[in-house]
This record gives structure tokens, C-alpha cells and sequence, in this order.
């Protein structure tokens, strides 16, 4: 059953539609995912503040934190292979609000942290749009047709797939097998040819209503005047916070109150 | 006038030498409901994706408005004939039912208040208006199968292949689809073990077995003819075997 949790690729509830345009939500992540990425690898304070952009979606698109943490949570093995050896490697030391800390530490940190934004911040856009609006809209943004069917079918092929491992882990549990490592070849095996056939009978499916490589049908989406204020309002909060350290400045401000 | 699809000696191997078909002749007409019944395995799902030009022949030739299937002829073709699969999951892809239903006339290029009016008027056809916002992965499975049915109708398509258009569906369900078939006005060639339904709407019945055409007849023809039946691995009609065999059932005493 949990394997059948995974099938619901949008965290999320259906209800209305989202306050601001996919395309907005496509654009402005794509600005954040670039300002996030442009941070030095000791900033990790200065990230803070980028969190907020996270937070504003998750709020606005009525998602449940849990959710978003949980499906970063199953991603992470993979960054954190990649970021646990930065400590291995970098033994210097430099000094963050009076501190002195390990450098491969803070790069660990940033690494971890930046993930964790960008993932995030994506999720969320596909939670607050949908999947089909998000393709839609990187197609109206310019984005080469072949590229958005791709991304479609892509998202659709992995709804089959699941649907394909649950029936074949059910089936092998129902008559009382176990799924091991040692037998997990003779559950792969027929899984992919299963899949094989069922996405060719998926593609004759499609060619047989005219389908002619292109999926996404979306009219092409204008930012609206609100769309407009949304980007602006978020891409000089994040050039404000690239350019302008809100942390130091505070934790100043905080020392020089203290006396 | 040409008929609508002609097969002339028609013959299918699978990439592991097994036959599906083997010189299968026939034609259907303009208008006409054709039945082809046969047991499992007997070719006629792969008779239809040589039909719809998804597959190659490997020998004999299909016609489709007297023209061989070729590139051109088949693009025509698939705008203007639809195919019922045999699992609607197969067929039914995208996020809403309206979306699935949409996706045919889309294709066809038809402007968008055109195919809105088509999906409404089809899914008033099938009776699933009340479904058009709904995922088309939670319905039931009579359901699925109407709302296949509907994306192929807001095609409106000249002819239609129905897959084994009542396996699985309850018998309310079946007798719903059936009226709505009936209701449809275009060639229809039905692929079916539902014989009772084969007689309440189709006009001619073609039995396969072992890829050939072992009989051809109208409705009911050798619908009634048990030997015959049994030869090709059919059984009668429901109607027609409470008749030569009286109740199937006998209340007996227990003791």
C-alpha cells in the first residue's frame, strides 16, 4: 500500500486553480533555482532568507509542509552521498558571527541547504500548477515541443509503471513470496516487459486518435498584470538578498542592542 | 461505392513464428454492424491493429475506402475511424476525462469551441457529463469504457472498431452500452464472445478460428447452429441454448 502512495506524483489536493499563472510559477522558480545556485559555497546564513520563497508557495498553495519534507526526504540519499566527502576534503576553518567552523562542514551545509531550497521551491510549483499546467506553460515560454511531449509522457509513464510494480508485488505477496533482494531480478525482469508492452499499447492508442508527436494542447498563457507584479516582487527580493547579507546585518544589529 | 474496409487473404505472423492470421477475407460496408466472434487467441484484437495500420501485414492487403494502407491513407484513416481497446486504461491518458475526450478533436486541428461542443455532445452521448472533470484513472470500469467510447465519438468517425466492448462490465452496464452502440451511425465492426449482444446489434457475424474465417453468415445465422459452434469453440447464444436445452438450471432436492 505505501507503494501505492508513491503513485500521487502531486502532493496535493485538488481544488481551484492556483491565484497565479503556471507560467509565472515556472518563470519565477527557474529565477530562484539560478539565485539559489549563485551563492558561494561558505554562504550558507545568506541562503536563509531564500527560504521564504518556499514557504509563500507552500502557504498559498495549501500544502502541507509534511508532504514537501517527506518527498525531499526520499531524494536526499543521493545529495548527501555526493556532499559527505566536502568535510573529508576541505579541513580549513573560517569564522561565520564570531564562530570559527569547519569549512567542509559549511560546504556540506550549503550543498545539503541548497537542495533542499530548490527541490522544494519545484515541488511546489507542480503542487500549486499541476504537472500538465507547468508542461503547458514551459511550452507557451518557448520550450521546443519534442522536449515538453517528452516531460508529459514521461510524468504519465511513471503513473503506469508504478501501477505495473504494485500489481506484480501484490500478485508475489498475495500467494505468499517474499520480495528479497536474491528474487528481486525475477520481479524486474517481467516488470519491464510488462511495461514495454503497455506503453506500446498506450503509443497505438494515441496514433489511433490522430496523435501526431505532440501531447500538450494548453493554449499559450500570457502573465497576466497580477502574474507581472508576482515575478517582479520576488525577483527584487531575490537580487536583494543576493547582494545585501540580511543576516549579518541583523545578528549586527542584534549584538549592538545587546550593548 | 467502395466498402469500408476490405481484407483480402489477410495474413499475421508474431516475431516468434506463432500465426494469428492466416488468408482472412472480408468486407464491411457503409453502415453495416459486423460481429467477429472467435475464442481467445483467435486474431481478432490483431486484426485490428492491422486494421488501424498499426501493424504490417505479413502477407495479403487491407483496404480502407478501396485504397491500400499506406502512409497517407493511413493518417486519413486514423482521423476518420476510431478503435475501442479492448482495456480502456490503455486508451484513456490524459489528467481529466474532458482532456481524453478533447484529445481526438485536438488532433484533428478543430478550433476550440468546436471541440468543446464535440466532448459535451459526446459525453452527453455516453452519459458521462457528470464525469467530465473527473481523473479518468478512478472511474469503474464500465465507466472507462464509456468514456473510451466517447473520445472516439467526438471524432465523429465513419467507422468504429470495438474491442470486446462488454468484457467486464456488469449486466446494466453492458445493456447501457448496448443501447448506446445501437444509437451510433456509422460502420461498426464488434469483436466479441457476447454473442447475445453480437444478435442484438449487429447485421452479419464472421467466426474466426485459427486466423481464417471458418464462417460467415448473417444475424443469427449460425448463430444456432451448436455443432457448428462447438466446432469453433463457441458456445450458443443464451437465448438459443435455453431453447434446445430447456432451463440450464434444475432446482434438484438435497435429500
Amino acid at each position: 500500500m505505501k507503494l501505492k502512495g508513491l503513485q500521487k506524483t502531486r502532493i496535493y489536493t485538488e481544488g481551484p486553480g492556483y491565484i497565479f499563472s503556471p507560467a509565472a510559477l515556472v518563470v519565477i522558480t527557474l529565477i530562484y533555482v539560478v539565485f539559489v545556485a549563485s551563492f558561494d559555497k561558505y554562504q550558507v546564513l545568506r541562503l536563509v532568507p531564500l527560504a521564504a520563497y518556499p514557504v509563500f508557495l507552500a502557504a498559498s498553495a495549501d500544502v502541507r509542509p509534511g508532504a514537501v519534507l517527506r518527498k525531499i526526504a526520499a531524494a536526499s540519499p543521493v545529495v548527501l552521498l555526493i556532499a559527505v566527502w566536502n568535510p573529508l576534503f576541505d579541513a580549513s576553518r573560517c569564522e561565520i558571527l564570531g564562530l570559527s567552523v569547519s569549512c567542509g562542514w559549511l560546504s556540506f551545509a550549503s550543498v545539503v541547504f541548497k537542495f533542499a531550497l530548490t527541490v522544494s521551491a519545484t515541488l511546489l510549483m507542480i503542487a500549486a500548477a499541476g504537472f500538465d499546467k507547468v508542461c503547458g506553460a514551459l511550452r507557451a515560454l518557448g520550450l521546443p515541443d519534442v522536449l515538453v511531449t517528452q516531460l508529459f509522457l514521461l510524468n504519465r509513464y511513471i503513473r503506469l509503471l508504478l501501477d505495473e510494480t504494485h500489481n506484480a508485488v501484490r500478485a508475489r505477496l498475495f500467494r505468499g513470496g517474499r520480495i528479497t533482494v536474491a528474487n528481486a531480478g525475477y520481479i524486474c525482469g517481467p516488470l519491464l516487459m510488462r511495461s514495454i508492452d503497455r506503453s506500446r499499447r498506450i503509443r497505438f492508442a494515441l496514433a489511433c486518435r490522430g496523435y501526431n508527436g505532440s501531447l500538450c494542447h494548453e493554449n499559450k498563457e500570457l502573465l497576466s498584470l497580477c502574474d507581472k507584479l508576482f515575478v517582479i516582487f520576488w525577483t527584487v527580493f531575490f537580487i536583494a538578498v543576493r547582494f545585501q547579507d540580511f543576516i549579518c546585518a541583523s545578528w549586527r544589529a542584534i549584538l549592538r542592542c545587546l550593548g | 461505392m467502395s466498402p469500408v474496409f476490405e481484407a483480402r487473404n489477410l495474413e499475421y505472423s508474431y516475431s516468434d513464428g506463432t500465426d494469428a492470421l492466416r488468408g482472412l477475407s472480408f468486407t464491411l460496408g457503409e453502415g453495416e454492424v459486423l460481429a467477429l466472434a472467435g475464442v481467445n487467441g483467435s486474431g481478432k484484437s490483431t486484426l485490428f491493429m492491422l486494421l488501424m495500420g498499426c501493424l504490417e501485414p505479413s502477407g495479403g492487403e487491407v483496404l480502407y475506402n478501396g485504397e491500400n494502407i499506406r502512409d497517407e491513407v493511413r493518417f486519413k484513416l486514423r482521423r476518420e475511424v476510431g478503435l475501442l481497446f479492448q482495456n480502456p486504461d490503455d486508451q484513456l491518458f490524459l489528467p481529466t476525462v474532458w482532456e481524453d475526450v478533447a484529445f481526438g478533436p485536438q488532433n484533428l486541428g478543430l478550433a476550440d469551441d468546436v471541440v468543446a461542443e464535440r466532448v459535451a455532445s459526446a459525453l452527453c452521448a455516453t452519459g458521462m457529463e457528470a464525469l467530465a472533470a473527473r481523473a479518468p484513472w478512478k472511474l469503474s470500469g464500465g465507466e472507462k469504457t464509456l468514456v473510451a467510447l466517447a473520445g472516439l465519438l467526438a471524432m465523429k468517425p465513419r467507422a468504429l472498431l470495438l474491442d470486446e466492448p462488454s468484457a467486464g462490465l456488469d449486466p446494466r452496464s453492458r445493456l447501457n452500452l448496448i443501447k448506446i452502440i445501437r444509437q451510433i451511425p456509422c460502420s461498426i465492426i464488434v469483436a466479441t464472445h457476447d454473442l447475445d449482444m453480437a444478435i442484438d446489434i449487429c447485421d452479419r457475424v464472421i467466426i474466426l478460428k485459427g486466423g481464417i474465417a471458418a464462417g460467415e453468415s448473417r444475424i443469427p445465422g449460425l448463430l444456432h447452429d451448436e455443432a457448428f459452434m462447438q466446432s469453433c469453440g463457441l458456445e450458443l447464444p443464451l437465448g438459443y441454448a435455453c431453447m434446445n436445452r430447456g432451463p440450464m438450471l434444475k432446482r434438484t432436492s438435497y435429500f
